[in-house]
């Protein structure tokens, strides 16, 4: 009895990472650079994208696909896990030596890490000319694929708002690039 | 279709090219065409290839297994997976007391990492403790702790965190997620109590090693081994509890050994100071809340002192252990 409850655990756990690794390779790219387009910074978006795909694996037996579809719900998550960073941030601006020494063990190698700081360098500072909306929905859109409609639910505007506020945000972008792109 | 404004068109383009179609080309300003080749060249900006993902994946996985073990799902048959999780409460859940609980709760509650130590099987994560004076009750304990007067818990007060059962007994620790008090059956039936040092071997599939030095009126008091059902009689275990007693105040030392190996890995997160000293020329992991972890080719060891003994004793404890 004991034994083919346990190799039932066992193979409903099996099925549960089957099933979470299909979701995980699918939806990566989307979150991590959703997250890269909202705090630029790569160590950070590889720990929040972390926390992400742990909370999907807690919470994905309550996922039902008649309240939203996966991408949003994954998404959402996402928002949330960005929002609970910046918040944290505002209470204590410091981030400890050791942690950072982990996480640049795990990067590629320092040639790497140099050439990636310098194309996104100009990327990030025109990012950093937008305002909160405007960078959120950069980071939806570029970073997430969101259509607008999924975007304007998200932010609770209008599809149509969000389509001038991306076009209006776009002439921004472009202006501070200028010549540097 | 409805002629539509530049900015709804925009968009639409934009869509189509996630999907890797190709817009048909109307013509546009030149404005417009250049703020698309802008989409266009964010569209195709990768970050992440140049994370680790494989680490991500693993990391996610990893953690899962090791929040499954803590929550008692036997993952199979092997009857030491289910002692290492009745084990691994020793140190985990029944030690709340301390405040040394599991990472990833410890994530919830306290964002902030300060320190990470990690020997090969152990690692302990200190985490800041920003005046958190109550901690939410972890998920997996809701509904089964109560206080004093029987009212459902929702917090443990880091002060006194004492948790009671719905009928009034206090909760000594968790077992396979089940509240255990003095009273529980398998409070006593759970474990094998061994008083002759010579038989501890007997039981072990490691060779447990005492120390050689103990502090004045300490002595050996017990091994304990934990049991898997009542008959067991406990064979080639992976792990051992040495309890040693001071006779004169009653204070005790424990020390948990276990086989080194993967089953036996602990993790554990505290907001007392942590420090990465020697013990015989190794690294070990003292934590100030009386605790030291380091381990050998032969066993994973774990110091609990819980009388007030300093960091010297504890490492000389330890150092004369092999």
């Amino acid at each position: 009895m004991q034994q083919t409850f346990a190799t039932n655990v066992l193979k409903k756990e099996k099925v549960k990472e089957e099933e979470f690794t299909y979701i995980f390779e699918g939806y990566y790219k989307r979150v991590y650079n959703y997250i890269y387009y909202r705090v630029n910074c790569s160590y950070t978006t590889e720990d929040l994208t972390s926390q992400v795909f742990e909370k999907v694996l807690l919470k994905i037996d309550s996922y039902s696909e008649s309240k939203a579809p996966l991408e949003v719900w994954i998404i959402t998550i996402a928002k949330n896990a960005v929002n609970d960073y910046f918040r944290g941030l505002k209470k204590h601006k410091f981030f400890s030596l050791d942690t950072i020494m982990e996480l640049v063990g795990r990067e590629k190698n320092p040639e790497d890490i140099l050439l990636i700081a310098e194309t996104n360098d100009n990327l990030s500072q025109a990012l950093n000319t937008l305002n909160k909306r405007e960078r959120h929905i950069v980071a939806l859109k570029f970073g997430a694929n969101f259509k607008n409609k999924d975007i304007a639910e998200m932010l609770q505007v209008t599809e149509s708002n969000v389509g001038v506020i991306l076009y209006r945000t776009m002439k921004k972008l472009k202006n501070e690039l200028e010549g540097e792109w | 279709m409805s002629i539509k404004s530049k900015e709804d068109r925009f968009s639409i383009e934009l869509d189509a090219y996630f999907k890797g179609l190709q817009e048909c080309r109307t013509s546009n300003t030149q404005e417009y065409n250049e703020l698309l080749e802008l989409g266009k060249n964010l569209a195709d900006q990768d970050f992440s290839k140049n994370s680790n993902k494989k680490a991500v994946l693993n990391k996610i996985l990893e953690k899962e297994k090791l929040i499954n073990e803590r929550k008692g799902i036997m993952k199979n048959s092997n009857k030491t997976k289910k002692i290492a999780i009745t084990a691994a409460s020793f140190l985990t859940v029944c030690a709340i007391s301390t405040y040394v609980i599991q990472p990833a709760y410890a994530h919830n509650i306290a964002t902030k990492i300060i320190k990470t130590i990690s020997l090969g099987h152990v690692s302990t994560e200190q985490f800041k403790d920003d005046k958190v004076e109550k901690i939410p009750v972890p998920a997996e304990f809701k509904g089964k702790v109560f206080d004093k007067d029987g009212k459902p818990l929702v917090e443990l007060s880091k002060k006194s965190p004492k948790m009671y059962t719905a009928s009034g007994e206090e909760i000594i620790c968790f077992t396979n997620g089940e509240p255990v008090t003095k009273n529980s059956k398998s409070a006593n039936v759970s474990t094998l109590e061994v008083k002759d040092v010579n038989e501890i071997n007997n039981h072990t599939c490691f060779k447990v090693l005492l120390p050689n030095y103990l502090p004045e009126g300490y002595k050996f008091d017990k091994a304990i081994f934990f049991k898997e059902s009542a008959e067991d009689t406990v064979v080639n275990t992976k792990y051992v509890d040495l309890s040693f007693i001071n006779e004169k105040n009653g204070k005790q030392i424990l020390i948990q050994q276990r086989y080194p190996d993967e089953t036996t890995r602990v993790e554990s997160g505290t907001d007392a100071k942590v420090q990465k000293i020697k013990v015989n020329g190794a690294d070990a992991i003292f934590i100030a809340s009386g605790r030291l972890s380091w381990e050998t080719n032969n066993a994973l060891y774990f110091l609990r002192d819980k009388g007030n003994l300093d960091m010297k004793e504890l490492i000389k404890i330890a150092e004369s252990i092999k």
